[in-house]
């Protein structure tokens, strides 16, 4: 049983329709007892990282799932439920995030892409269908390199652990689109959006 | 390297897709499932989803088709038609749409932009913009941004105006859509799918002059629509857009997604193939 945790932020059907379809057990839920006796937990969202962290710590599920990850639970973040993992955001402001995994989440900065490389700096969101690399040697994504995926954010995660896996995105400049660290993985993409490329991601977490 | 988005637009009417789908292979061309599926195993990068149900009665059915569809299609949905507030917003959201699109209730009531940005994120709301040029006594003339301005002393080049119309086309306002643009993505509008009435139905080109200018003003997406006709078409529209959306054309197999695909790649156009 996955548990999928329901922090009040976002879509979390888009997710559980995803594993319907793969025929993979999951559950929505915010109750601490059901996320610690599931086998692996996922993190959706999309939103605001402050007013996701708040709702984490109102509902008092930010410990669990430090303890519950730390205890080697396979767990999946997608895009915000990615960003949340790391040390901190500078969405409005700078914010705490859970401090699992080392990194900061900052906004795209296209002041350092050269001007000979696009006309026009890209826009912001990074919207739409775009490929991912450096898949080798990872559990989810190794049959994958150059495939497509789907994107929507404004903010992605910069990290200088070596030790952590990273499948990288180009867009004005190269970054951090998915991360594999132990039992942690985690997509600033949406899998659940992204055809069957993402269902073959999901279907490859559930069968970790 | 992002790539450029082909969207199929399918019309819903209390329930049931409409306006003719007529594929080869499609059990029930009225099935929204069904229709979803197959521009999905097309390759289609997005569906919008058009509720044209003209009696509010019928309103809530639009939250079967997506729920119905979410279920079962697994590509970005967006939903517009009749969306008038932050609780309708939330339905279709809820159902399993990514993004709502509205449009004249964005014109009367601009602030619901900002309430549903705020509330479900700039990613979620699309501003849909009908956008016609003004009459200047030579109304149809594709090339009248061309035709010298005998009002411009200095021989200028006539700049042709856009006006904003609202209530599926019928009613004209006085917003100049540049303008209008502007303003949709400073209260937060996260896209912006662009109709032109001029070119609507004509199959004889996307609107390059006007997509362009609105392309110069914004820096958030933007989706071209009304006009496409042949695969050439899309390749000059995506040289100032994100996204090409197009209708009767992908229904009836005029043009096929994966052909088109194919087009744009040797021209050099990136699509997801």
């Amino acid at each position: 049983m996955i548990a999928i945790i329901d922090y009040k932020a976002g879509n979390l059907f888009s997710v559980k329709n995803a594993f319907d379809k793969l025929g993979v057990d999951t559950v929505i839920t915010s109750d601490v007892d059901v996320i610690k006796k599931a086998d692996k937990l996922l993190l959706p969202g999309v939103g605001a990282f402050e007013n996701a962290m708040n709702h984490l710590r109102e509902l008092k599920l930010d410990h669990v799932i430090v303890d519950e990850v730390k205890s080697g639970k396979p767990f999946l973040g997608i895009c915000l439920g990615m960003q949340l993992l790391f040390n901190s955001s500078e969405e409005y402001g700078y914010h705490e995030g859970l401090n699992i995994l080392e990194g900061k989440i900052i906004h795209f900065d296209f002041n350092n892409v050269g001007a000979t490389h696009c006309e026009h700096a890209p826009k912001i969101p990074h919207m739409g269908w775009n490929s991912i690399t450096n898949c080798a040697g990872s559990k989810l994504f190794s049959d994958l390199e150059n495939q497509f995926v789907y994107f929507v954010h404004s903010y992605h995660l910069v990290t200088d652990n070596k030790e952590y896996k990273q499948i990288i995105t180009n867009y004005g400049y190269d970054f951090c689109s998915a991360i594999e660290y132990k039992n942690i993985f985690a997509t600033q993409f949406h899998p659940e959006k992204s055809g069957e490329v993402g269902l073959s991601i999901l279907r490859t977490f559930a069968n970790i | 390297m992002l790539t450029k988005r082909i969207i199929p637009c399918l019309d819903v009417k209390d329930g049931r897709v409409v306006k003719g789908i007529n594929f080869v292979n499609l059990i029930d061309a009225g099935d929204p499932v069904e229709c979803a599926k197959a521009y999905s195993d097309l390759n289609a990068d997005e569906l919008v989803f058009l509720d044209i149900t003209a009696s509010s009665d019928n309103r809530d059915t639009i939250v079967d088709v997506i729920k119905n569809v979410a279920k079962n299609v697994f590509i970005p949905l967006t939903v517009g038609g009749g969306i008038r507030t932050t609780d309708d917003m939330r339905k279709i959201l809820m159902a399993g749409a990514d993004k709502i699109s509205i449009n004249s209730s964005a014109v009367k009531n601009p602030d619901l932009i900002n309430e549903g940005a705020a509330i479900f994120g700039n990613q979620c709301v699309v501003v849909a913009i009908d956008a016609r040029r003004e009459d200047r006594g030579s109304y149809n003339s594709p090339v009248q941004s061309e035709l010298y301005n005998p009002d411009n002393r200095r021989g200028e080049l006539c700049e042709p105006k856009f006006n904003v119309y609202i209530n599926g086309g019928r009613v004209r306002t006085d917003l100049d859509a540049i303008e209008w643009a502007k303003e949709v993505e400073r209260r937060g509008a996260g896209e912006i799918l662009l109709t032109s009435m001029d070119k609507d139905g004509t199959k004889s080109g996307f609107d390059i002059e006007l997509t362009k200018k609105v392309q110069e003003a914004v820096n958030i997406p933007i989706i071209a629509s009304g006009g496409a006709g042949k695969m050439s078409d899309f390749k000059d529209i995506l040289q100032y857009s994100d996204a090409a959306l197009a209708a009767s054309l992908f229904h009836f197999n005029e043009i096929g997604i994966n052909d088109l695909k194919e087009y744009l790649l040797n021209e050099g156009i990136p699509v997801r193939k």
